[in-house]
């Protein structure tokens, strides 16, 4: 066999080859298997949305669906001025700014606990997250039984030590009852996205931080804190936004009332698409509220991602 | 190649799983012809009409060559669920569940029946029912439902504790002197049978702990004053009784004099604490438990309740105490409406639906519903019950003589919707009751004018 035999050994090239065709073929069979998925997104997100923008543009009714008729941005023009739609904004981001605060304040204090405490925290924790376990229209009958007046467990006890329940579902209480039995349930959930992410925070640093010193509420403020702040924002915005959009627990306990005292916007636009059947109003007041949210989500989705990008 | 091709087989299947969801429609025509889907009221509704459902069944079916199956949406939001599905024109229900209040809303949606209509539906015989209550499911003339329970409202009293006041002078000389402090009125214990609202009033106070710590009850009655359309049809009874109504010539007349009397009521009674200040969340259960607890005196619920008050397994204590009287006014009225089954225009099974509707219009079935708890639209059904049911005939009579019904119209629900957000408001102290009139008869004229 001569040297510089026109006949080569396999080479680079060839196997190049290989990984260029892998990758188009590997993309092509991932969207194939996702299609059926993409398909079910585009029926219950898009579409809907769009088909939302245009009923928000015309005057239709639930009781006569088939007749319609295009009336611009009149809808929206009659929500800017319903007095109506500003109070139940204005009650949601009451309701949001305080249960939401409260949750997280509470679960954070509870995640620092529950990172001390070894003996029979798996217990505790199991417990502690049962609340949010119950669907939130559940909850909300509960309470109407446990503190009604005359039968529930709630009151009677409160009355053996000379609390009237008046003072707990009058008019004047029920905002913050409302209040008290959103941050009862979904605390646990603001709790254990805290608690797992200070359990994530290396050991090795806050040692350091011992050794150098560091009080505890040092560590926490310049160590803890900042470590764990994408799970924060993640949790305050989750919250914020389940908050703001309330609706089962607050509708089986108060229909809203007394009078409007406690309807979100949720509720109202309910209301007014199924209870008086104004479908034309009601998408418009839903596309106004999501501009409403939108510049607040935008920021914080950016927020996030750039976070994520940096690491 | 041999992993490319098994892709695109798992894909293709994935993609083809959901046809079947999709080709569900299209093999519901095969199923509907053997089955009668009926929308039904969760509930005592319900578990009275799954009686008549599983005698047909039983022993019907097969001669008839259909069954009937009986859906069960939720209490809380069925009208709500009806609705949708009829405006996406869905023919997986053959029978409505509806009633006087929302049938206007959904007729575009119905088939007209009863005599003189067009179609399979023309063929339903409505002659068993009590007229006024068939009338009240009439729009633009049109019949579009039979009527299965009739619902009006009575007044229940504690009839110990009311006797006692009418054969006790000192406790008449305190009654008297409670109505002329609070009431500023001249009054004197009498028969419920003949109360006006003055003397319910009277009568709460007495029993109020607050101002006569010898009562038996802590509160005198328990208002059901939750932002609720139900509410809104008991509210009514105020207004029919002071003479007002909705409208007077078309026009929208909730600021009238009569509707500011029966605001006057509520506020008197809530402001004087005669019914618990979380009433303002309450509604049917609440003022059920208030009476059953032996908490309220005098209460003002739906003919529904009379089972429930005197069943002894759920009141133990207060089962046999149960007066019952006609609404309190100078004019007694009740509001009545009926709860009814329609037929979808979209239905594929419409010939046995109407062979189901006229089941139903016979006494067999509608005095089998009767004693199972339901409250059918029959006067010889309910007649003939008394002696088990003894409420039936005072429903009967009171449905007769002091029965109205709302105007029913496409904007019904809407018109009571509005008027539980606007009048609630007042009932909660969020604005004045006058305040509350003037925006619900604002909204009542928007309405009125599409």
């Amino acid at each position: 066999m001569a040297s510089g035999s026109p006949v080569s050994s396999p080479s680079p090239p060839a196997r190049r080859n290989v990984h260029r065709r892998r990758p188009a073929r590997n993309t092509r069979s991932g969207y194939v298997l996702l299609a059926p998925l993409i398909v079910l997104i585009l029926l219950v997100t898009i579409f809907p949305a769009v088909y939302a923008y245009y009923m928000s543009a015309n005057h239709v009714l639930l009781s006569n669906i088939d007749q319609r008729h295009f009336v611009g941005l009149g809808n929206y023009a009659d929500e800017l001025h319903d007095g109506r739609f500003w109070q139940s904004i204005l009650f949601s981001v009451f309701f949001t700014l305080v249960a939401t605060s409260v949750e997280f304040g509470l679960g954070l204090a509870l995640a620092l606990l529950f990172g001390v405490i070894h003996r029979g925290r798996g217990l505790a924790i199991s417990f502690l997250l049962l609340p949010m376990m119950v669907a939130p229209a559940l909850f909300g009958i509960m309470y109407r039984l446990l503190l009604n007046d005359f039968v529930g467990i709630l009151t009677y006890y409160l009355s053996l030590i000379h609390v009237s329940t008046d003072t707990l579902t009058g008019t004047n209480q029920i905002v913050p009852l409302v209040m008290v039995i959103d941050v009862l349930q979904w605390t646990p959930f603001v709790f254990i996205i805290l608690f797992t992410a200070l359990q994530s925070v290396p050991q090795d640093i806050l040692e350091a931080a011992r050794a150098d010193g560091a009080s505890a509420w040092r560590t926490l403020l310049a160590i803890r804190l900042p470590y764990i702040l994408p799970a924060l924002v993640v949790v305050l915005l989750i919250r914020g936004v389940d908050a703001f959009k309330s609706f089962d627990m607050i509708y089986v306990l108060t229909g809203g009332g007394p009078g409007t005292l406690t309807t979100t916007v949720s509720i109202y636009i309910y209301r007014l698409a199924f209870n008086t059947g104004d479908l034309g109003h009601a998408n418009a007041a839903a596309v106004l509220l999501l501009v409403l949210l939108t510049p607040l989500l935008a920021v914080t989705l950016r927020y996030i991602i750039r976070d994520q990008g940096k690491k | 190649m041999r992993r490319h091709s098994l892709s695109l087989r798992v894909g293709l299947a994935l993609a083809l799983s959901v046809l079947p969801f999709a080709a569900r429609e299209q093999a519901l025509p095969v199923q509907a012809a053997n089955t009668v889907h009926m929308v039904y009221f969760p509930g005592p509704e319900s578990d009275a009409m799954s009686q008549v459902v599983n005698y047909w069944n039983q022993h019907m079916a097969a001669k008839s060559g259909f069954q009937v199956e009986m859906d069960l949406f939720d209490r809380l939001s069925s009208f709500d669920k009806e609705a949708t599905c009829l405006a996406a024109h869905s023919s997986s229900e053959d029978l409505i569940f509806t009633a006087s209040y929302e049938v206007g809303s959904m007729a575009h949606y119905l088939d007209p029946i009863g005599h003189g209509a067009a179609g399979p539906g023309g063929n339903v015989n409505t002659s068993l029912f009590i007229p006024s209550t068939v009338n009240s499911l009439k729009v633009g003339g049109k019949l579009y439902a039979i009527p299965m329970d009739v619902s009006n409202q009575f007044l229940y009293y504690r009839s110990d504790l009311i006797n006692k006041l009418l054969h006790n002078r000192q406790e008449q000389q305190l009654y008297t002197q409670l109505a002329a402090k609070y009431l500023h009125q001249h009054l004197v214990p009498k028969s419920p049978a003949n109360w006006n609202w003055a003397d319910f009033e009277a009568t709460s106070i007495f029993f109020t702990q607050k101002y006569n710590p010898s009562s038996p009850t802590q509160y005198g009655t328990s208002l059901q004053l939750k932002n609720l359309i139900y509410n809104i049809m008991v509210w009514d009874d105020l207004l029919w009784s002071f003479g007002g109504s909705w409208t007077v010539n078309g026009k929208a007349a909730l600021d009238s004099p009569a509707a500011k009397q029966a605001m006057a009521v509520y506020d008197t009674l809530y402001q004087l604490g005669c019914t618990p200040a979380a009433s303002t969340s309450w509604e049917y259960p609440e003022t059920n438990l208030a009476f059953e607890t032996g908490k309220a005196a005098v209460v003002i619920q739906w003919s529904a309740a009379y089972h429930e008050l005197t069943d002894s397994s759920k009141s133990p204590k207060f089962a046999h105490m149960v007066g019952l009287g006609p609404v309190p006014g100078n004019v007694h009225r009740t509001h009545v409406h009926a709860l009814a089954l329609a037929l979808n225009t979209f239905s594929q099974n419409k010939a046995n639906a109407v062979t189901w509707l006229n089941f139903l219009g016979t006494k067999q079935a509608m005095d089998m519903y009767a004693r199972a708890g339901g409250i059918p639209s029959v006067a010889s059904v309910l007649s003939g019950l008394v002696n088990v049911h003894p409420e039936y005939a005072e429903i009967a009579r009171d449905v007769k003589q002091y029965g109205f019904a709302e105007p029913a119209s496409a904007q019904e629900p809407a018109i009571l919707n509005a008027m539980a957000n606007d009048l609630s408001a007042a009932w909660a102290g969020q604005t004045s009751g006058p305040q509350a009139l003037a925006r619900a008869n604002a909204d009542l004229t928007k309405l009125l004018a599409g």
